[in-house]
């Protein structure tokens, strides 16, 4: 392998990962606080997708603008729809046992995904990038797509958005005393499930952002959802659930293990996010930088 | 009357833990619950706190009733509650503990984190240390300062001295003392008899869930057949 080509495929295998990573940070954000996984984040990636591009050809964007407008109304329009099924649904099941949990979520996975085919068909779409993003730089002699460049680059932000969020405003410190002792936050004043209800919004808003994101960098279909909720999970389990840096760690390992892998083993590669999954689950069941439950 | 409860009947489940518990504290006093282990003096401060809502009768604050009210806007209306397990925030750093607990509390003088410094300076000295890595004296500091941050009138202290050694159990007297003298007014809850009738006003104590006595310090003092009764003193 050329140095040229290890470049290439980091960055690429980087892009992947960063993608991954804001909507898996949502996931593990959401089930930090709510002790809830829920499997339709997915989907609600992929209603984020479609409403971008929905919206894409409302606004007949080629026009960086016109990007960065999906980017600011469709992830809060994936947070409202959060809002409505976390006051209406969520709210009702965080004291119930695991098992009704996970029907409910797998519930609004079906119905969510049913949705999207009756509104937009089964047919794959696809967001036209803006001009700008549309080409290529060059990079140490290579020609990369600026669009990937342009991922590399949010992706970090976001990252940074999330850590000074959670570490260094009140907010954030609300938000990781709700994760240890909720009844305790309450007792001291704080309103808990509003601080449930915006941590979840903030989760949708991420799987939203993310479902932009991927609707300039690939087709979008049907099976967007499912795939990704897969993987996402497979990157909460290597990181920890719960954990933000764990989610960033564990989605980086996985976007560039399967870029790498799929050089010599092709779609073989596709295995690698689960026999790491089932490698941690054996080895460290609650994560890199997770914590074994109380 | 700063607070009321009027007959309470607290369950667990389909356990029934307190029977028509009735206690006043009035404004500015340190009142202690007495009892043993199991007695129900936690289940008590979780109801007047809403944690644990009673089935029937009343807990009235400052005139209004918040009786199942839900814990945040209890800790809001000005009652504070210091769990008997701490309960530190352990990913936090004790500032940000501290930081969790400020309220912001209208016209009252409200405790800063300066003043909340002043009192304690250990905890200004373990600012960035996080939650979980302090030993048991500095998690009682902590978290009596937590909730002493939301600024309330009435501030309800389960089991303070509980696993602390002798010395600490000396100061946290002393700061019982010194919250009374800022006209903080406290309901206690010990097993620690010695400790308690020093620093408090008036007594209740519950055996079994029920309310067996109550009176002030002088008179239980004297009442050497409840003190050999249920204090096992």
């Amino acid at each position: 392998m050329t140095w040229q080509l290890f470049v290439f495929m980091l960055i690429n295998g980087l892009c992947q990962g960063m993608l991954l990573f804001i909507i898996a940070s949502g996931l593990s954000l959401v089930f930090g606080v709510l002790r809830v996984i829920n499997f339709a984040h997915g989907s609600l990636y992929m209603i984020g997708a479609f409403l971008a591009y929905s919206l894409s050809t409302i606004l007949a964007g080629e026009s960086l603008m016109g990007f960065l407008i999906l980017l600011m109304i469709v992830p809060p329009a994936i947070a409202i729809i959060g809002f409505v099924l976390e006051v209406s649904l969520f709210r009702r099941v965080y004291r119930q046992e695991h098992l009704l949990q996970l029907l409910l979520t797998y519930a609004l996975v079906l119905i969510l995904d049913d949705l999207v085919r009756v509104i937009w068909g089964g047919e794959p779409r696809s967001v036209t990038r803006p001009d700008l993003l549309a080409g290529s730089v060059n990079i140490f002699g290579m020609a990369l797509p600026s669009y990937n460049v342009f991922i590399l680059i949010v992706g970090p932000l976001i990252a940074f958005g999330l850590w000074f969020l959670l570490y260094r405003t009140r907010t954030g410190n609300i938000i990781r005393a709700a994760v240890s002792y909720p009844d305790t936050l309450g007792a001291l004043g704080v309103n808990v499930s509003w601080v449930m209800t915006s941590t979840f919004m903030l989760g949708c808003w991420l799987a939203g952002f993310g479902g932009v994101l991927t609707a300039g960098l690939s087709n979008i279909d049907l099976g967007m959802g499912m795939q990704t909720i897969i993987e996402c999970f497979a990157v909460v389990v290597i990181g920890g659930l719960g954990s933000v840096g764990g989610a960033l760690l564990g989605s980086l390992i996985i976007g560039t293990g399967l870029t790498f892998f799929q050089l010599p083993f092709g779609r073989w590669a596709l295995v690698f996010p689960y026999a790491l999954m089932a490698l941690v689950l054996v080895v460290r069941p609650w994560g890199f930088f997770g914590k074994p439950e109380r | 009357m700063l607070l009321e409860v009027q007959g309470i009947n607290t369950y667990y489940g389909l356990s029934h833990i307190l029977f028509d518990v009735s206690i006043q504290v009035d404004r500015g006093e340190v009142v202690v619950l007495l009892g043993r282990n199991g007695a129900g003096k936690t289940t008590t401060m979780r109801s007047i706190m809403g944690l644990t809502p009673p089935k029937t009768g009343k807990v009235i604050f400052d005139g209004k009733d918040v009786t199942g009210v839900a814990p945040y806007k209890v800790a809001r209306i000005g009652i504070g509650f210091v769990p008997e397990d701490r309960r530190i925030f352990p990913d936090l750093t004790v500032r940000a503990n501290l930081d969790v607990g400020l309220r912001k509390t209208k016209g009252k003088t409200s405790w800063t984190i300066d003043r909340i410094y002043q009192l304690f300076p250990r905890l200004k000295e373990l600012a960035n240390r996080r939650g979980g890595n302090l030993s048991g004296g500095e998690q009682q500091m902590l978290t009596i300062a937590r909730t002493l941050m939301g600024s309330p009138d009435l501030i309800l202290l389960d089991e303070p001295s509980e696993g602390l050694a002798p010395i600490i159990v000396k100061a946290l007297g002393e700061f019982i003392d010194l919250l009374k003298r800022e006209g903080t007014t406290v309901l206690l809850s010990e097993q620690n008899v010695k400790f308690s009738l020093k620093h408090s006003d008036r007594a209740y104590i519950v055996d079994n869930g029920h309310i067996k006595y109550q009176g002030t310090i002088e008179e239980l003092e004297k009442d050497e057949d409840v003190k050999k009764r249920y204090l096992a003193v």
